[in-house]
């Protein structure tokens, strides 16, 4: 290969300076993309006289990269030009990532580990579009039509939950890792292992780390132990878990821990494992009390909150009520304590698993109905693993957009998006098994150990998620008419999303692999959604779309969920929105935004029992609002812009935000506008009022 | 002919309220018109111009608490102060044959009413303000009031059997601690002596917005104090 | 007069009864809707509905009030008739 001499230096991707070598092109064009030489020579030698041309005299890689680039693109040869694409970001965006917080996801701090997050998942995520996924599924999400979650996070899959028997069989002993642990013989150590672990699996999980049972499976430990004891350990845990902000990112683990009151049916006959890895003799029905001191004692610290009396924000707890907790003594006794910290810091979600389905809700908000296999996996609970590959939501208020008003191109556009969706979880999921086949060598090695004989991540039973965004702007935009505003608006809501479930159930079937349709936490896509119609469909969807269209606050309404602004009262919201549930098998939920107002305790247990009874809502929450003072660091209820005692103005808001509680200031604008639309179920006074006012 | 009472003025209407009897979901209706002026009040509108508001008609409210019946089974009449309206009793006789449970919000100014109401059993739950200690009741509530009747009605719950309960709101700059002490050595004995805390929001003295609200603590003290002064 | 909504699917075995049923109605001029689970509309109206099992059969009356219902099992035609025309 020949070089030529000109004068010029060419700072390199390895830091170092070195003289031009048109040499360097070619060898690129032809490692990297099908190009033949003679086509790759010719370029090299038409990018050498531009640049001889311009008499520059330092040039960097990167440069002359896209000059190549621009010449593939000249000569036709777009595939080579895709190969041959330099992922990377201008240093304007680098300055502004460094200097400014990330908004895209609320538990995201700033600080030097999070910039590294967000500068690797931009990189990524580049490369998930172009490489990972096929031009038409990437081109979709690109333009809005779908929306696949954590893209920045490719290389692994999206959520896992498991059972603390993992580790109490097991003990630590990861691939690559320096040191083993063996099972623990001691509740701190258990404890520890189970924060290490879950830091793990969060390192090879974009979403959720969720945990099925923890109460029942840390009792065997728990006897013997002073109720002091207990709640010190139970202390020990929501701390660990919450103050983990060391983690990856510098977020802290986003974990759910689910708490029962009774030993669920399908753990009772299961023989019990304790310390030191071993089987105690008993089964877990014969550890209730102890697993009741421990929920007990986990509900009692998050009831005093963290050290400035704000809400924990991780782990969420998550207590299952079922027809066995009315039939369990004390259980009235747990519900007021458990609704006492509902109304006082929010914390409980209270999941209903009526009649006789056993449900473990995992990660984020996905659950499963647990299926025959699962109830004879039940039996080895260390076996029950169970994970999501990916996230994809569809942007329905856009389908009706296009369908302007007629019903069978409506319901052709939703099965085509319902396609493309499945198409992108195909790909995905080709491309974790591929990292996934290289085993302990490869970059999921975690996930490929086989302790039990199984690989730790069970590929043949992970589900795929399917999520929607903006029922109610769709109906609204089809109709005319919002969810809540007729029954003819909420039964074309259920026919869509019975629309979107048969499809589920067929192409689960069609393809081979686990579909289901869950409700999209879609902390940031509500808001992109938004953004892009309110482009792309004005003027029309200016007037659909949810929030303030002047200050860039817009927002979608989160999937089936009604309008958040709307004066509706808590009965009709937990039973229109539940309505829902049924044909969302992956998880749905209702939210009760409680603003300021601190309900009695006995208030909430009646209407919780209530929404059990007569509705057939999945979960439910209760979110107050918090205004946290850096100055005095006390916290007070309500979001105000001062502090209550001593009048600082550097405060903090606290509440909700999809499935977690955080710092408003983090807040993405979408979910700014939302806030400020919540309907909240303050003692306020009449409607009658508004109406005068207005 | 029908009832006098769809003519009351109801002027709001909460279907369910986690807040207003406590331990149970409730509904709330709200009469317009008072005869008190406290100037911390937060029902402005609804003392001092009901006529601004709209009437909500009887018959949409029985229909909605027919409708959620199966949830709420309490209905709480606030206001205003209710026992202006001569027409009251027959508001609650309707709510009795509907199967409902009833608690009555009262400023404690017409001891007859509670009484009929509680003679005629239309009523099982009292909460009744008391304002502050008796010997300044001009001071708290704005305006004259006739003492005797505010003891009277107390005396009245005290002795009733009834379920009842006294609350106080304690309003920075208008009442000192000790007022409350005072207020809770009065009511001595009393099954329940609830310590309100004072929101700044649309009071009737617009002055009192600006006020801040006592810390927590305070108010913690305050009430563990009060507990053992009512239940010695 | 009140109107009845049966929900069915294609493979139960006592839908057949159920198809019976409605054209057994249909011959008294009663207002019957027909509902296969299987499709969008189906499950929408059951699940609008909280129909967990079919066939079920539920009668409503003009203003979509629910009057009586069979889930899980199908009624005979008298019975069905009587709720209809008590209405």
């Amino acid at each position: 290969m020949e070089t030529t001499d000109i004068n010029l230096f060419v700072r390199t991707s390895e830091e170092t300076i070195s003289d031009w070598n048109r040499g360097k092109i070619v060898e690129a064009l032809l490692k990297e993309t099908l190009i033949d030489e003679s086509t790759a020579d010719e370029i090299s030698r038409e990018v050498e006289t531009i640049i001889k041309k311009s008499g520059i005299k330092f040039i960097t890689a990167p440069l002359i990269r896209e000059i190549v680039n621009a010449k593939l693109i000249e000569k036709g040869l777009e595939t080579a030009r895709k190969m041959h694409t330099r992922l990377g970001m201008p240093i304007y965006d680098v300055g502004n990532l460094i200097l400014h917080p990330n908004k895209e996801n609320a538990n995201v701090p700033h600080g030097p580990e999070a910039t590294n997050l967000t500068l690797a998942e931009r990189i990524k995520k580049e490369y998930a579009l172009l490489a990972v996924f096929s031009q038409e599924v990437s081109d979709a999400h690109m333009n809005g039509d779908i929306h696949i979650h954590d893209l920045g996070f490719i290389d692994r899959p999206y959520c896992s939950g498991q059972s603390v028997e993992y580790i109490k069989k097991f003990g630590l002993n990861f691939p690559h890792t320096l040191s083993m642990a063996k099972p623990a013989k001691h509740p701190e150590v258990l404890l520890a292992h189970l924060i290490k672990f879950s830091a793990a699996l969060q390192s090879n999980f974009a979403g959720a780390i969720g945990w099925d049972a923890v109460n029942i499976f840390f009792a065997p430990y728990i006897v013997g132990m002073s109720d002091k004891e207990v709640k010190q350990l139970a202390q020990m845990l929501v701390f660990e878990f919450s103050q983990q902000a060391v983690a990856r990112g510098g977020q802290a683990i986003f974990s759910d821990i689910n708490l029962y009151w009774e030993v669920p049916k399908h753990f009772e006959h299961t023989p019990a494992i304790g310390p030191g890895g071993e089987y105690t003799g008993k089964t877990y029905g014969e550890y209730e009390k102890e697993a009741q001191r421990f929920a007990w004692m986990l509900f009692e610290v998050y009831k005093e909150g963290d050290g400035a009396g704000r809400p924990f924000f991780f782990p969420k707890p998550i207590v299952h009520i079922t027809e066995k907790f009315f039939k369990t003594e004390g259980h009235l006794d747990f519900l007021y304590h458990i609704c006492d910290v509902a109304s006082d810091k929010g914390n409980t979600y209270f999941v209903f698993d009526r009649g006789d389905t056993a449900k473990i809700s995992e990660c984020c908000r996905l659950s499963f109905k647990l299926e025959e296999r699962d109830l004879e996996d039940a039996k080895k609970p260390w076996r029950m693993r169970y994970c999501a590959l990916q996230n994809v939501s569809i942007n329905l208020p856009r389908i009706a957009y296009l369908a302007k008003g007629d019903d069978a191109k409506l319901f052709n556009l939703l099965t085509e998006r319902f396609i493309l969706a499945v198409k992108a979880h195909k790909e995905k999921r080709n491309f974790l098994e591929k990292l996934l086949s290289l085993g302990e060598d490869g970059p999921l090695a975690l996930l490929t150990m086989k302790k039990d004989g199984l690989p730790y991540l069970r590929f043949n039973i992970a589900s795929h998620l399917i999520g929607m965004v903006g029922l109610n702007e769709m109906v609204q935009v089809h109709l005319g008419e919002e969810l809540h505003e007729s029954k003819r608006a909420l039964k074309f809501g259920l026919k869509v999303i019975a629309h979107m479930k048969l499809l589920a159930e067929k192409m689960s079937k069609q393809e081979g692999m686990r579909i289901l349709l869950e409700q999209t936490p879609a902390e940031s896509t509500s808001y992109r959604f938004a953004r892009l119609d309110l482009r792309d469909f004005s003027p029309f969807s200016g007037r659909i779309v949810k929030g303030n269209i002047a200050d860039g606050k817009v927002y979608y309404t989160n999937s089936t969920h009604l309008n958040v602004s709307i004066r509706l009262n808590p009965i009709e919201r937990v039973t229109s929105e539940g309505i829902f549930h049924p044909l969302i098998e992956a998880g749905s939920i209702s939210h009760v935004w409680l603003g300021e107002s601190h309900p009695s305790k006995e208030a909430i247990a009646d209407f919780v029992v209530k929404t059990f009874r007569y509705t057939t809502n999945d979960q439910i929450a209760f979110s107050p609002e918090f205004t946290t003072c850096n100055t005095c660091l006390k916290t007070s209820r309500g979001l105000k812009t001062r502090c209550e005692y001593c009048g600082s103005e550097d405060v903090d808001g606290i509440t909700r935000i999809t499935g977690y509680f955080t710092k408003i200031s983090s807040w993405n604008k979408g979910k700014l506008g939302e806030l400020a639309d919540r309907f909240r179920n303050e003692n306020f006074f009449s409607y009658s009022k508004e109406v005068a006012n207005s | 002919m029908p009832s006098k009472a769809y003519k009351l003025p109801i002027k709001g209407f909460l279907e369910t309220s986690f807040v207003d009897w406590n331990g149970y979901i409730s509904s709330v209706i709200f009469l317009g018109g008072c005869n008190f002026r406290c100037p911390f009040c937060h029902n402005r509108e609804l003392v001092l111009f009901p006529e601004r508001l709209e009437n909500i008609s009887l018959t949409y409210v029985i229909r909605q608490l027919r409708k959620y019946s199966s949830w709420v089974e309490r209905v709480v009449i606030t206001g205003g102060e209710p026992t202006i309206h001569s027409s009251l009793p027959e508001l609650l006789k309707i709510l009795r044959k509907e199967g409902f449970k009833i608690k009555i919000d009262t400023n404690g100014s017409s001891p007859e009413t509670i009484k009929i109401l509680v003679g005629e059993s239309l009523v099982d739950f009292v909460s009744m303000d008391v304002k502050g200690p008796i010997d300044r009741y001009e001071k708290w509530c704005g305006q004259d009031v006739d003492k005797g009747k505010i003891i009277e009605t107390i005396n009245f719950l005290l002795m009733s059997g009834l379920d009842y309960e006294f609350r106080m709101t304690f309003v920075p700059s208008l009442h000192t601690e000790e007022d409350v002490y005072q207020t809770a050595r009065f009511l001595r004995g009393a099954k329940r002596f609830v310590v309100q805390e004072f929101r700044p929001r649309d009071t009737i003295n617009p002055n009192f917005m600006n006020l801040n609200p006592y810390p927590l603590e305070m108010l913690d003290r305050v009430r563990k104090k009060v507990q053992e002064i009512v239940t010695t | 007069m009140g109107k009845v909504k049966i929900f069915f699917k294609s493979d139960c075995p006592l839908c057949g009864s159920a198809i019976k049923l409605k054209d057994s109605l249909a011959k008294e001029k009663v207002q019957v809707e027909f509902y296969n689970i299987e499709t969008a509309e189906g499950l929408a109206e059951a699940t609008f509905y909280r129909v967990l099992s079919v066939p079920t059969v539920i009668v409503e009356d003009k203003m979509e009030n629910e009057i009586i219902d069979w889930r899980g099992k199908v009624p005979s035609v008298s019975e069905v008739l009587n709720a209809v025309k008590s209405l």
